[in-house]
C-alpha cells in the first residue's frame, strides 16, 4: 500500500530530524544531500514521492528542534542566529522551556498560516518573481547596505565582518569541494558559538516549566510581519530567516526577546513553506533541502505539492509534541550535565565529520570560518553579518 | 493558549495530513495491469506494469527500453535515467502515463523500481 510506504518514510524522516535537530552543526541540507547521493540505490525499493517525504519529515522536525541546541547550548544553525541571545537570556532565568515553547508556537502557526495561503502565494510568486529577477543584484545590494546600517552598535565592523565572510564564501565556493557549505556554516555559526560558550563559563540554573503567555495582538502582529518579510525575502537567493527577520522587526511595534523568539522561528518556517512554493510556481527551492526534494521528485505538480503539504502537516504535530517533550528532558539534564564537557564533544564530532567529508581542504575552510565566526560576538554586532558568505558570491554571480 | 491546547492543535494538524495524504495516496495507488490491457482508450491515462527488460537504448536525455510480460511488450521511456540503473533482462515494475507515438502506444515512466 502506498500509503503506507509514504507515511513510513515520513516517521523515518522525522527520526533524522531529530538527530538533525538536537545536534549542532548537522545541518538537514547536508543530510539531504546524502539521501540525494543514495538515491539512484534508495529508489529500486520506494517511491521519488516516499523519498521526499522523508525529507520533508526531517526538514519540518528539525526546524521545531534546533531551537533546543540554539537555547540551551547557545550553538545555532545559520537559521536560528538571531533568536540565540534572547534564548540564550531566558534560559539563563530558568526560561529555557518558555524559550522553546515560543519558538514552537512560531513555527506551527506560521506554518498553518502558509498552508491556508498557499493558493494566494503561488499567485504572487508567479506575478511577483519575473519583476524581482530582472532587478534581483541590485534589490539584494540594497538589502545588504540596509543590513549594515541597521547595526545598532559598530556599522564598521559589520562592514568588515560581511565582507570577509563574502571573501570566504567566493574561495570556499570556486575550491570544487563537494559539499562546500559545510565547513563554511559549521565553523561561521556552529563551531564559532560553541567555542565561546566553553569560555564563558556558563551556570545554567534551575530551569521551571512554564508555558509562556502570548498577547494575542502581539501574536498576530508578529506573525503578520513573519508572513510578509519572509514570503519577500524567500524570493531571493541567499536570504535567509536571520535577513527576513532584520526586515520583519522594522514592521513590528516595541519588539521583546520574546517576541523576537516567536518572530524568527516564524520565518524559519515561512522560509521553508515558500521554498515548497517557489519549487512549484518557478522550479525554484530557495532552501537546500528542498532543492533536493525537488530532484528526487522531478517535477512538481499540484498533487506532488499537496501531497509533500501533507506530510508538512503531519510532521508539524510530531514536531510539536517532540519540541514539549524532549524540551522537559533538556531542561532536566541542563542542570546536571557538563555544559563544557558537552560542548567540547560536540566540537570534536562536528570537526571530525567536517574531516570525513570535506577532508584537508575543507578543514582549512572551517577553521578559518570558525576564526571569523569569533568576531561578531567578540566585536558585539550581529552574527547575520556572516551571510555575506552567500550574498556577495551570489550578487557577483549575478553581476557578472 | 496553553500546553494542553498547544498539543490538540498539533494533533489536528496531524489527523488533517493524513487523511490528505490517505485521499492522494488512494488516487496516485494504481494497480497492477497487464501490457495487452493497455489500448487506445488508456492513453493519458496512468498505469502500472511489471515486466522484463528485453531491449534497452540509453541517450543523454532519454532511456528506452522495451518491457515484455506473459501477455505482449510495450516502450517505455524514462527521462530520469539516473534514478535506476537498469540492465537488459532487469524485472522491473514501471508506473506512468500511456502516450501515443508515431501510431505506437508508450508509456512516459514516472516510477521505475528494478527488482
Amino acid at each position: 500500500m502506498l500509503i503506507i510506504e509514504l507515511l513510513l518514510g515520513l516517521l523515518i524522516g522525522c527520526l533524522i530530524g531529530i538527530f538533525t535537530g538536537i545536534t549542532p552543526g548537522v545541518h538537514i541540507n547536508l543530510v539531504s544531500v546524502i539521501i540525494l547521493s543514495f538515491s539512484p540505490w534508495l529508489l529500486e525499493f520506494v517511491s521519488p514521492l516516499t523519498l521526499g517525504l522523508v525529507i520533508v519529515g526531517m526538514t519540518i522536525v528539525h526546524t521545531f528542534l534546533d531551537s533546543i541546541p540554539a537555547t540551551f547550548l547557545g550553538a545555532p544553525d545559520s537559521d536560528e542566529v538571531l533568536s540565540v541571545l534572547p534564548g540564550h537570556k531566558l534560559l539563563l532565568k530558568g526560561r529555557g522551556y518558555e524559550a522553546v515553547t515560543r519558538t514552537a508556537i512560531g513555527t506551527l502557526a506560521a506554518a498553518m498560516i502558509m498552508i491556508a495561503l498557499t493558493p494566494a502565494l503561488i499567485l504572487l510568486v508567479n506575478v511577483l518573481y519575473p519583476l524581482v529577477k530582472e532587478k534581483m543584484s541590485f534589490i539584494l545590494l540594497i538589502l545588504c547596505c540596509f543590513f549594515i546600517c541597521k547595526e545598532p552598535r559598530s556599522k564598521l565592523w559589520a562592514l568588515l565582518v560581511f565582507s570577509l565572510a563574502g571573501v570566504l564564501g567566493i574561495v570556499t565556493l570556486t575550491m570544487g569541494l563537494k559539499d562546500p557549505l559545510f565547513p563554511l556554516f559549521s565553523g561561521l555559526f556552529g563551531t564559532a558559538g560553541l567555542l565561546l560558550s566553553i569560555n564563558e563559563k556558563v551556570n545554567v540554573p534551575q530551569q521551571e516549566i512554564s508555558f509562556p503567555v502570548i498577547e494575542k495582538k502581539q501574536g498576530f502582529g508578529t506573525l503578520l510581519s513573519a508572513v510578509i518579510s519572509g514570503s519577500l525575502c524567500s524570493m531571493l537567493p541567499g536570504l535567509g530567516p536571520s535577513q527576513a527577520a532584520m526586515v520583519g522587526a522594522q514592521f513590528t511595534k516595541s519588539m521583546t526577546g520574546e517576541t523576537f523568539l516567536i518572530l524568527n522561528s516564524a520565518l524559519n518556517m515561512v522560509n521553508m513553506m515558500m521554498s515548497f512554493i517557489t519549487l512549484y510556481a518557478i522550479n525554484k527551492g530557495r532552501n537546500g533541502a528542498i532543492v533536493v526534494v525537488g530532484e528526487i521528485v522531478g517535477k512538481i505538480g499540484k498533487e506532488e505539492l499537496l501531497m509533500l503539504l501533507a506530510g508538512v502537516l503531519i510532521a508539524l504535530g510530531i514536531g510539536t509534541w517532540l519540541t514539549l517533550s524532549l524540551t522537559k528532558v533538556f531542561a532536566k539534564l541542563m542542570t546536571k550535565i557538563n555544559y563544557k564537557k558537552l560542548c567540547i564533544g560536540i566540537i570534536i564530532f562536528v570537526t571530525g565529520l567536517v574531516i570525513f567529508m570535506t577532508s584537508w581542504q575543507g578543514l582549512l575552510i572551517y577553521l578559518t570560518a570558525t576564526s571569523l565566526g569569533l568576531l561578531p560576538p567578540l566585536k558585539n554586532v550581529g552574527r547575520s553579518h556572516m551571510m555575506g558568505c552567500l550574498l556577495v558570491p551570489i550578487i557577483l554571480f549575478l553581476i557578472l | 493558549m496553553n500546553e494542553k491546547r498547544l498539543t490538540k492543535i498539533a494533533l489536528v494538524c496531524s489527523l488533517v495530513g493524513i487523511l490528505l495524504l490517505l485521499l492522494i495516496a488512494e488516487r496516485q495507488d494504481v494497480s497492477t495491469s497487464s501490457i495487452e490491457k493497455i489500448t487506445n482508450q488508456s492513453i493519458d491515462k496512468e498505469v502500472k506494469i511489471k515486466g522484463k527488460i528485453s531491449t534497452l537504448k540509453e541517450t543523454p536525455a532519454v532511456t528506452i527500453t522495451q518491457v515484455q510480460d506473459a501477455t505482449s511488450g510495450i516502450t517505455v521511456i524514462m527521462f530520469r535515467k539516473e534514478n535506476v540503473t537498469l540492465q537488459k533482462g532487469d524485472l522491473v515494475e514501471v508506473q506512468g502515463i500511456v502516450k501515443e507515438f508515431e501510431g505506437k502506444l508508450e508509456i512516459e515512466a514516472k516510477i521505475v523500481r528494478a527488482f
